[in-house]
C-alpha cells in the first residue's frame, strides 16, 4: 500500500499484468531503456527484457500496425504513443483495422490491444502536445476510450483496459500526471470499464467531467458547498461506450447539467452527453445544459494555456447560470 | 560574476549534440538571444542563442566536437547576478520532456470506484417549456397531479391549476392599475373556506333564491340600543307571524318541515373564513342572554373554539354585514334552511315624513328566500313583520 502519482499507478498496473500474463507486451519510442519520457515505463526493460518491452522506431503507423498483428497472433500489446498529437499518423489503422478486426473476423479474432497516450495541455509545451481530441476515436465504432482522472483509476481502468478483448484507446492526462498522489493497493484488481464514477453527492446540480478538468470540478464543488449549492460529481472515465445511466439518474435528481472538458467544444463529448440528456431526460430539466469547454482554436502556447482550459471561474458561471433556474 | 550555460536538450530527449560552427569567440561581448553556435543533433541543425548579456570567457570545444546535453558549452562573465531561470533546472531530472508539469504531494482520499448512491429522489415530470409557464402563472408545479402520457405534468394541467388559483384570488389585470404592492398568491382551500366553498356551490345549484328589500326607520331607537339583539328579536316576531320562513326543506322528498324552535344562525367572520353559530330557541331567550350568546361566538370563533354542537342545527340566518360596508345584498341561503336576512349599515336618509323632509335613521334590510319553498307572499308578509317590530322604540 502506498501513496502514488499517475505514472507511479501507471507503471505499477503495466508491472502487474506483464508479471502475471506473459502474452502482455509494451512498446513505443523511449519506452524501454529511457523508461518512458514522463518516466511511466521506468523500470520495466530492466524487470522483464527486451523481449517484452520494445523500443520502437520513430513510426506511429508501425507501432500502431505491429500491435494489430501482434494481437491477431495471441499476444496483448501495450503500445505507447508519446502524445496524442502523434497518433494522427496511426490514425489509418486504428480506425481502419483495430476498430474493425472483430467485425471483418466475424468474431474470430478480436483485438486485445492499448494503445496509450498523455493527452491534453497544461504543460507549457509546443505545438501537438497539448491535444484533447479524444472524440476522433469515440466516434469511432469498434473503440473504447477511457480517460482516468485519478491514481487509483489510472491503475484500474489500465489492467481492464490490457485484459479487455477489443482495443482500447487509453489516455492519460498529463497536467495531473503528478498533481495529486492517492494510496493505490497493487493487487491486480480492476475497475469496471463502461461505467461512469460518482465521486461526490449532492441535489442541485450535476456536474460531468473527465480527465485532467476533474481537478477543477472537484475543486469548485467543494467551494460552492460552502455557499449552500449541493452539487453531484460525476467522473466519465469510460468515455465510449457512455454510461448515460448514472449520468441520467443524476439528472433526474438535480434537473440541472454543466458538462466540463478541456476538448474543444464542437462536436466534443460534452455535445454527445448533452444530445443523450436532452433526448431521454428532457423531462427532468429544470435549465438548458451548460458546456464548459476549451475553445474552438488550437490549442495556444503558454502564456494563453491557463485561459484555454476551463478555469474554476468559468465552471463557476455555468453552475451559477443553472441555479437561476428554479 | 561567471556563469555557466549548459547545453539545453534542443529537441526531445536527445542526448547531445555536435558543435558545427561558433559565430562568436572568447573575448566577445554578446547580449542576450544573439546566436552562439549552431549544434547538430540528431533531428536537426539548431541555432543557439545566448541567453545572458556578458563577456564569452570560454568556449567548452570546437566545431565537431559532440557536447552532452547538460554539460558545460560556454562560459560567460556576466555583468550583473541575474541568472537564468532554467540553468539549475537541467541537472534534476524533470520527469517529462518538454514544458513543465506541476508536482505537488498533495494526497487525495477519494475512493477508485466513487460512492454509492442512495435512491434517486422522485422529480416532477415536465418539459422545460411548461415549467416555465408553471413559474410564470404562479403555480406550484410539484403540487399539481400530472396527466401526461409519460407521467409528465401538460400545459392543461398547470392552466388548470391555475386557473383554480385565480378564481379565488383578486385578478391580476385589475390590481395592476392601483400602484400599490399586492401579493399574488394561490392558496389551497381548506377547512373552512373549503367547507365555504363547497356549501355555495351547493346552494347555487339547488336553491332557487328570491331577495327582497327594504328598509326598517330606527330613529325611534333610544340611544345605546343592542342593534344585533333587537334584530334577533324582529326575527323571533317575524317568525312567528310568518313561520314558512322557520323551516327546512327537502328537495329529495319535496318536504318543508317548519320548526317550533327558531334556532338563528348568526355569520361572524374571522380570519379563517366564514362561521355561522347557531343561538338556540332564541324564542325564549331575553335580550341579556341573546347579547352573551353573541360574545361568547365571538370569542370562540376568533380562538377557533367553538363546539361542533354550536354550529348545527340552524333555521334561519342573520348576515350583518352592514357593520364594515353594504347597503343591500342578496346573502345566499344555503339548504336546507329557506331564509336569510341581511342587515346593511346604518345610515341617515332623507325622508318624507307627512309630506316633510326629515332625517331618520335607516336600517337597510334584504331577505333572500329560497322560491322552492317559500312564497313571494310569505317573505313580503315576513319582512314587513320584520319592519314593524325594528319600528318599535322598544
Amino acid at each position: 500500500m502506498a501513496e502514488m502519482t499517475i505514472v507511479d499507478a501507471i507503471n505499477q498496473a503495466l508491472a502487474y499484468e506483464m508479471a502475471h500474463d506473459q502474452n502482455v507486451i509494451v512498446l513505443g519510442e523511449d519506452v524501454g531503456k529511457n523508461g518512458g519520457v514522463f518516466r511511466v515505463t521506468a523500470g520495466l526493460q530492466e524487470k522483464f527484457g527486451t523481449e517484452r518491452v520494445l523500443d520502437t522506431p520513430l513510426a506511429e503507423s508501425m507501432i500502431a500496425g505491429i500491435s494489430i498483428g501482434m494481437a491477431t497472433q495471441g499476444l496483448k500489446p501495450v503500445a505507447e504513443f508519446q502524445f496524442m498529437g502523434f497518433m494522427y499518423p496511426a490514425f489509418d489503422q486504428i480506425v481502419n483495422h483495430a476498430s474493425r478486426l472483430r467485425n471483418r473476423t466475424r468474431g474470430r479474432l478480436t483485438c486485445p490491444l492499448v494503445f496509450r497516450a498523455p493527452y491534453g495541455a497544461g504543460i507549457h509545451a509546443p505545438e501537438h502536445h497539448s491535444e484533447s481530441t479524444e472524440a476522433y476515436f469515440a466516434h469511432t465504432p469498434g473503440l473504447r476510450v477511457v480517460i482516468p482522472s485519478s491514481p487509483a483509476r489510472a491503475y484500474g481502468l489500465l489492467l481492464a483496459a490490457i485484459r479487455n478483448p477489443d482495443p482500447v484507446i487509453y489516455l492519460e492526462p498529463e497536467r495531473i500526471y503528478r498533481l495529486v498522489k492517492q494510496e493505490v493497493v497493487d493487487n491486480g484488481q480492476a475497475l469496471p470499464l463502461d461505467q461512469c464514477f460518482v465521486l461526490k453527492e449532492g441535489h442541485d446540480v450535476t456536474l460531468v467531467s473527465y480527465g485532467a478538468s476533474m481537478h477543477e470540478t472537484l475543486a469548485v464543488a467543494k467551494n460552492i458547498q460552502a455557499e449552500g449549492i449541493s452539487a453531484e460529481v460525476i467522473d466519465v472515465a469510460t468515455i465510449k461506450p457512455l454510461d448515460i445511466e448514472t449520468i441520467l439518474n443524476s439528472v433526474e435528481k438535480t434537473g440541472r447539467l454543466v458538462i466540463i472538458h478541456e476538448a474543444p467544444k464542437t462536436c466534443g463529448v460534452g455535445a454527445e452527453i448533452a444530445a443523450s440528456v436532452a433526448e431521454k431526460g428532457l423531462l427532468f430539466l429544470k435549465a438548458p445544459i451548460q458546456r464548459v469547454t476549451g475553445y474552438d482554436t488550437i490549442v495556444p502556447y503558454f502564456k494563453l494555456e491557463k485561459k484555454y482550459i476551463p478555469t474554476e471561474a468559468r465552471i463557476l458561471k455555468a453552475i451559477q447560470t443553472v441555479m437561476e433556474y428554479v | 560574476m561567471s556563469n555557466i550555460f549548459y547545453l539545453p536538450d534542443l529537441g526531445e530527449g536527445l542526448p547531445d549534440a555536435e558543435i558545427c560552427q561558433w559565430y562568436v569567440k572568447e573575448g566577445d561581448i554578446v547580449k542576450t538571444d544573439d546566436l552562439l553556435v549552431s549544434m547538430e543533433t540528431a533531428k536537426a541543425v539548431v541555432d543557439v542563442p545566448s541567453p545572458y548579456c556578458g563577456k564569452i570567457v570560454k568556449l567548452y570545444g570546437q566545431a565537431s566536437d559532440i557536447i552532452k546535453t547538460g554539460a558545460p558549452l560556454v562560459e560567460f562573465l556576466v555583468e550583473s547576478d541575474a541568472v537564468t531561470s532554467g540553468h539549475s533546472e537541467i541537472h534534476k531530472d524533470k520527469g517529462t520532456v518538454v514544458g513543465s508539469m506541476e508536482e505537488t504531494d498533495t494526497i487525495i482520499t477519494e475512493s477508485a470506484t466513487g460512492i454509492e448512491l442512495t435512491k434517486v429522489k422522485q422529480m416532477v415530470k415536465a418539459l422545460p417549456a411548461v415549467r416555465v409557464l408553471a413559474r410564470h402563472l404562479s403555480v406550484d408545479i410539484g403540487s399539481i397531479s400530472a396527466s401526461g402520457a409519460h407521467g409528465e405534468v401538460t400545459v392543461e394541467d398547470v392552466k388548470q391549476a391555475a386557473m383554480i388559483g385565480s378564481a379565488l384570488t383578486l385578478a391580476k389585470t385589475k390590481v395592476n392599475l392601483v400602484k400599490q404592492h399586492l401579493e399574488t398568491r394561490v392558496d389551497q382551500l381548506r377547512g373552512v373556506r373549503r367547507s365555504m366553498a363547497n356549501a355555495m356551490s351547493q346552494s347555487h345549484a339547488e336553491v332557487v333564491p328570491v331577495t327582497l328589500v327594504d328598509d326598517a326607520n330606527i330613529s325611534a331607537w333610544p340611544k345605546g340600543t343592542d342593534i344585533t339583539v333587537r334584530v334577533i328579536r324582529a326575527l323571533v316576531y317575524a317568525c312567528h307571524i310568518e313561520p314558512a320562513l322557520n323551516a327546512h326543506f327537502d328537495q329529495a322528498n319535496l318536504e318543508i318541515k317548519r320548526h317550533s324552535e327558531v334556532n338563528i344562525g348568526i355569520a361572524m367572520d374571522s380570519k379563517d373564513g366564514l362561521f355561522v353559530p347557531v343561538i338556540k330557541n332564541a324564542q325564549s331567550l331575553d335580550g341579556k342572554q341573546v347579547r352573551s350568546y353573541i360574545e361568547r361566538f365571538k370569542s370562540q370563533v376568533a380562538d377557533r373554539s367553538i363546539p361542533q354542537d354550536d354550529l348545527k342545527g340552524c333555521t334561519i340566518q342573520l348576515s350583518n354585514f352592514g357593520t364594515f360596508a353594504g347597503r343591500y345584498a342578496n346573502p345566499i341561503v344555503v339548504p336546507p334552511i329557506v331564509a336569510i336576512l341581511g342587515t346593511g349599515r346604518i345610515r341617515d336618509e332623507v325622508v318624507a315624513i307627512e309630506h316633510k323632509i326629515a332625517i331618520h335613521r335607516i336600517l337597510p334590510l334584504s331577505l333572500t328566500i329560497d322560491h322552492r319553498a317559500v312564497t313571494g307572499g310569505e317573505a313580503a308578509r315576513f319582512l314587513a313583520a320584520l319592519i314593524e317590530d325594528l319600528s318599535k322604540s322598544h
